[in-house]
């Protein structure tokens, strides 16, 4: 019975998690995004597109920009390096989601001079604390707060190194960024609401692309997420059935043990008067008995299971 | 009734056929108490078996009341011992997981009868076992176990009973009380008992004995 009820407790708890997960994401994809649309591009934008920007900003639109380039980044006082991923950012962003600081509500401070808000794990690294300076290249910054949560997706790019987030137009004074240089330049739009975001692209998308520029809604990036979580989940429930159905072999084995002890009873029950198939259906019924039980107390510890995390990330 | 005629068992030993039982013939009428009696190996067990329909002999013939038992299937022999056969085994064989109680309600609950609490509690009274009725078989004593085995077989009124060395597992006493259960039993309700056995003290009482040896009928006194 255990073996039941640890393969559906683990399908149960598949199944769930992942339903969780593509919630989440169908509730939090914008703020995933940090605006309705995202047009990216690893070169400068051309000045084409710059004027389409601008002239979709007189039709309602607001937009944000987010330069993201590698950096080395020295505090003077501790002498300590990082490779770190530099992220220059516009007054405006994230048009959602809440950028969650430490000291808290740091955030605003970021635009008011060269400052930086810092991933803590840079922090650690370089045995610093704010109110340091921090060197990029040529520029200069002081750290005014560390980074608590950030509700953009992470990337491939987050993973090798700490976010640095600055002020966009200070990019320029830290000379990193120059012809040839590898950075990746989005531009996130906020529509007026109730605007489709994939109706409103779509007349303009090949003008776009033309330019070399990846233009992603927030839908189309829902359901790339929705879709890898999917196949994921699809293949650890795959895996999860595997694990059940090895178990099912083990109940068969069981059963049949249960079955053989109590052969002396079966031959008692036709000295009875008991046929074939009452006595099949004895025991057909205690097996599938167990067999339920089991699936449901593997149903029920999933749950309390999922409680229990669910309430301990929450009190975090 | 239970006829037996010509009745024959034979076994494959290998390849050589090994003959259990030969050409027993014999006629019980309803209401007598018979003793089957022989050693060890003269094939006493295996003909209970076919007079109560849980085999099929190699030759010959078995009647319990008018019914070919060779010409029916396993659910019809099954339905046929319900109605009207019980039994009564040397180890008792009580089903450990149910109380005494629910034990003799088992071929009343297999037969679908209407009232099969009341009548079992009526059973356990008569076998003098009202106080442990809601005893599991492990928490009564062998003769306990045999009253109670004893009851289950009483449970639909069979016809007949068959009693498989009913006392080979008690004491002397104990032997004897359960062997007077069986003849009050037979003596008041007319069910006919067929009793296997080896204790020729027990079979003496018997209103009739049939010997056997080497699978052959050797004396008959109600012949």
């Amino acid at each position: 019975m255990s073996s039941i009820s640890l393969g559906v407790a683990a399908l149960v708890a598949i199944d769930s998690f992942s339903t969780n997960i593509v919630q989440s994401v169908k509730d939090q994809s914008r703020a995933l995004m940090g605006g309705d649309i995202a047009f990216s591009s690893n070169k400068p934008f051309a000045p084409a597109t710059d004027s389409l920007f601008d002239s979709l900003s007189h039709n309602g639109l607001s937009f944000a920009r987010v330069t993201t380039f590698p950096s080395m980044a020295v505090v003077p006082r501790t002498s300590g390096t990082r490779f770190a991923q530099v992220r220059g950012v516009t007054d405006n962003y994230p048009f959602y989601g809440n950028i969650v600081t430490d000291p808290a509500g740091s955030w605003p401070l970021l635009q008011r001079g060269a400052n930086a808000i810092v991933d803590p794990g840079l922090l650690t690294s370089l045995n610093a604390k704010v109110g340091d300076t921090l060197k990029l290249g040529f520029g200069t910054f002081t750290i005014v707060a560390s980074i608590k949560d950030v509700p953009s997706a992470a990337g491939i790019a987050e993973m090798l190194g700490p976010r640095i987030f600055i002020p966009a137009r200070y990019i320029p004074q830290t000379q990193l960024l120059v012809f040839g240089s590898t950075a990746d330049r989005t531009v996130l739009a906020k529509l007026p609401p109730r605007v489709d975001p994939d109706s409103y692209i779509k007349p303009l998308r090949k003008r776009f692309e033309a330019q070399q520029v990846r233009v992603r809604t927030v839908t189309e990036s829902e359901m790339s997420t929705s879709d890898a979580i999917e196949n994921l989940s699809n293949f650890i429930g795959i895996v999860g059935l595997v694990a059940l159905l090895l178990g099912g072999i083990g109940v068969a084995s069981g059963v049949r043990a249960f079955v053989a002890r109590k052969i002396d009873t079966v031959a008692v029950l036709r000295c009875l008067g008991a046929s074939s198939g009452q006595v099949l259906a004895i025991y057909v019924v205690q097996a599938a008995a167990m067999g339920l039980a089991g699936a449901a107390a593997g149903a029920a510890c999933s749950l309390v299971l999922r409680l229990a995390a669910g309430l301990r990330w929450c009190s975090r | 009734m239970l006829i037996a005629r010509e009745v024959t068992k034979e076994y494959m030993s290998g390849e050589q056929k090994l003959a259990v039982l030969r050409d027993v013939t014999f006629t019980i009428p309803q209401g007598a108490f018979v003793a089957i009696v022989g050693p060890s190996g003269s094939g006493k067990t295996t003909l209970l078996g076919l007079l109560a329909g849980l085999d099929t002999p190699t030759h010959g013939t078995v009647l319990l009341d008018d019914a070919d038992l060779g010409k029916l299937n396993e659910n019809e022999r099954a339905r046929l011992r319900g109605e009207k056969v019980g039994f009564v085994f040397q180890t008792f064989q009580l089903i450990p997981t149910l109380t005494a109680l629910e034990n003799v309600q088992v071929p009343l609950e297999l037969r679908g009868t209407s009232g099969a609490t009341e009548r079992a509690r009526d059973l356990i009274d008569r076998v003098g076992l009202t106080g442990r009725s809601h005893h599991f078989p492990t928490q009564l004593s062998g003769g306990e176990q045999q009253r109670v085995a004893i009851a289950r077989a009483f449970a639909n009124s069979p016809r007949i009973l068959f009693a498989d060395e009913p006392t080979g597992n008690l004491d002397n006493a104990t032997g004897h009380r359960i062997f007077e259960l069986l003849r009050s039993l037979n003596s008041d309700g007319g069910s006919t008992i067929v009793l296997v056995t080896h204790d020729a003290s027990l079979a003496s009482q018997a209103s009739r004995m049939i010997r056997l040896l080497d699978g052959a009928v050797v004396e008959d006194t109600g012949a």
